[in-house]
């Protein structure tokens, strides 16, 4: 939860460049043992590059600029593929929105798991299969060895989620990156691989980078959460103080935009104006200015630092102090 | 559900599939979609029809516009039934119910202008021409916060959040007493949801539209609607209104569900007892004997598993479909 020993991962400055334009731009955050961090946004704000470019498989029209990616000691930025492919799989690994698509149609759900293994231990098919018998159990998968030789349209869109995750820890991660895993459940399979992946994070201590659009997801299991406005993060905190007392206009206003069952209904929900600038056409100011209700001119002129305001709790913006005005009692 | 004359009145619908070609000709069984609903919709209401993939809500919303014949059961829209309506029928009674779905981009034809797709409904139907139907098409431009201008340019000028906007002119177009929503927010970014949201609520205050709203999602289902009702497996198994539902969810499946929704606030998330419910949803090709719930439900008896339970109503005024709720 807290950041008292050193974090697993420690992305610092980090900018990704796509024709000139930097669409991830001096990003910096870490996640510890066992911690949930959060990057939240809207389409087109980063996170998912941002996402990629930890496991190193940015798209060919997109590079790293500037920064570091610190994995323990190492920095994965300058790795060399063929190391990069040490790493991938076995010290930080991926879990995708779409599991069934994420998984071969062709091979058994067992030999995909086990092969996840043995490329990175010296072992036997059978010890392998071991593994792989024992992580399906540990998904929460009952019946394991019928499940093994299983192909993916067999299962389920839950199932095929937990066997991408078993795949992604069978090798104990320090980090686990779950690029939206639940935005294409249903709210009763999605309950169930939340609380899934809350056990084994409390259970293996990996750290986990989430990925996720969805405030509901990220207030049931972050700890800390980044929030991403046109590449930039704009807020991070943690999530109680990030729920309870957004400091950037763009955080407030997302919060606000989100019916919620304890909120009167039809009343007007906050919306925010006009849209994402495109990249390139970000300027010098804070890329949120055009949208933001206390947007002065210094705003749109000085990009503002994100600057500590309380214990963990860092935003950028000029305005800060005037945040709370914005959506009256609703934060 | 108000007394009087309701817009929608579906009663025992049930809309079942027959699949083809079966493994040497013999035939499969029946996917029963839809078996047996019963509900009403009155003027200026909402009614959110809220359950999973494959709970038969899309298929339902589909027969009450009148895109899939049910097979049995009655839907009267305005007092006329369109189950085993002639063709002429269905033609007029189609002005009075029209749909969104969710994704707008396949909504609209992209070689169109939108000005085009407004004015085609009014066109189709002969009520306005000339200089009265560019007029007509303004306004309805205006009423869903799009200007004139925007009439002459193609739906790939226009973000996600627009183009709902424009289906949902559309739609507005015949001055429609019913619009049924599928799923129109789903595909949104949070803050343009917002404003669909908003919209939607807007105009029916100043039009008295009815709305079915279809959605997996409950805090959406909650802001948007007067009623709610539940389906699994093809049947509704618990429907009330919506202060009732919200306050005391009875079904095993509405609760499970309610507890499932992860709510945008870390405090009352961590103080909420999560009904994690066990498997998954069987096969509508295979519906469960009894109550269709009673494979996953923690209450399930024996009874549960002979007797379909029917929808009887609670003192509060809910209806549900539970032997033990």
């Amino acid at each position: 939860m807290t950041m008292s020993i050193a974090p697993a991962l420690t992305v610092e400055d980090l900018t990704i460049d796509i024709d000139g334009a930097s669409v991830v731009d001096g990003v910096s955050f870490s996640v510890g043992a066992g911690e949930v961090i959060a990057l939240v946004g809207e389409s087109g704000c980063g996170k998912s590059l941002t996402a990629l470019a930890l496991l190193g498989l940015l798209p060919d029209a997109a590079r790293i600029v500037r920064g570091r990616i610190m994995l323990d000691d190492v920095d994965l930025v300058p790795l060399p593929e063929r190391e990069m492919r040490r790493v991938r799989g076995s010290r930080v690994s991926i879990i995708f929105q779409e599991a069934t698509a994420s998984l071969d149609p062709l091979t058994a759900v067992g030999s995909q798991i086990a092969e996840a293994y043995a490329l990175h231990h010296r072992v036997s098919r059978s010890e392998a299969r071991t593994k792989a018998k024992d992580m399906l159990v540990a998904v929460g998968i009952p019946d394991p060895d019928h499940r093994l030789g299983q192909y993916p349209f067999e299962l389920s869109g839950g199932m095929c989620q937990r066997i991408m995750i078993a795949i992604a820890l069978i090798c104990g991660p320090r980090v686990l990156v779950a690029d939206e895993p639940t935005t294409a459940l249903d709210v009763t399979i999605q309950a169930q691989i939340l609380d899934l992946m809350k056990r084994l994070v409390a259970e293996r201590g990996t750290g986990i980078v989430l990925i996720t659009h969805d405030m509901g997801v990220v207030a049931d299991i972050a700890d800390r959460v980044a929030v991403m406005y046109a590449g930039r993060i704009a807020e991070i905190a943690s999530v109680d103080d990030l729920f309870a007392r957004p400091c950037h206009p763009y955080t407030a206003l997302l919060l606000a935009a989100v019916p919620r069952l304890d909120l009167e209904p039809k009343q007007w929900l906050a919306t925010i104006e006009g849209k994402v600038p495109a990249a390139g056409d970000f300027g010098d100011g804070c890329r949120f200015a055009d949208r933001c209700p206390l947007a002065g001119d210094r705003c749109r002129v000085e990009g503002p630092p994100l600057v500590e305001l309380g214990r963990g709790h860092r935003a950028a913006c000029w305005h800060a102090d005037r945040v709370a005005e914005l959506t009256g009692s609703a934060a | 559900m108000t007394g009087l004359d309701p817009i929608l009145d579906v009663r025992d619908v049930a809309v079942h599939f027959t699949p083809r070609g079966g493994w040497f000709g013999r035939p499969r069984p029946a996917v029963k979609a839809v078996d047996g609903v019963d509900f009403t919709i009155g003027a200026g209401e909402t009614l959110g029809l809220v359950g999973e993939s494959g709970c038969g809500k899309s298929t339902l919303s589909n027969t009450i516009v009148g895109l899939v014949p049910p097979t049995r059961g009655s839907i009267r829209i305005r007092g006329q039934e369109i189950a085993g309506a002639t063709r002429k029928t269905l033609h007029a009674v189609r002005r009075h119910v029209q749909m969104i779905f969710q994704d707008p981009a396949l909504s609209l034809n992209p070689r169109a202008t939108i000005g085009a797709a407004i004015a085609e409904p009014l066109i189709v139907r002969g009520i306005a021409t000339g200089q009265a139907l560019d007029k007509r098409v303004d306004t309805l431009l205006a009423q869903v916060g799009l200007r004139a201008e925007h009439a002459s340019r193609y739906p790939h000028q226009f973000s996600g959040g627009q183009r709902q906007r424009i289906v949902i002119a559309r739609a507005l177009a015949l001055e429609p007493a019913l619009v049924v929503c599928d799923e129109p927010v789903s595909a949104l970014d949070v803050s343009v949801r917002a404003q669909i949201l908003n919209l939607l609520v807007d105009l029916q205050r100043r039009m008295g539209v009815s709305y079915l709203f279809v959605s997996h999602d409950l805090s959406v289902v909650r802001h948007i609607s007067d009623w709610v009702a539940v389906m699994y497996l093809g049947r509704i198994v618990e429907r009330a209104s919506r202060d009732v539902f919200f306050a005391a969810p009875k079904h095993p499946y509405a609760r499970a569900l309610l507890s499932a929704v992860p709510e945008a606030n870390p405090v009352a998330q961590r103080a909420k007892r999560r009904l994690v419910l066990s498997g998954e949803l069987p096969s509508p090709t295979n519906v469960p004997p009894g109550c269709p719930f009673h494979t996953r439900c923690p209450l399930a008896t024996q009874i549960c598993a002979r007797e379909r339970p029917l929808l009887t109503p609670r003192p509060d005024g809910a209806l549900v479909a539970c032997h033990h709720a």
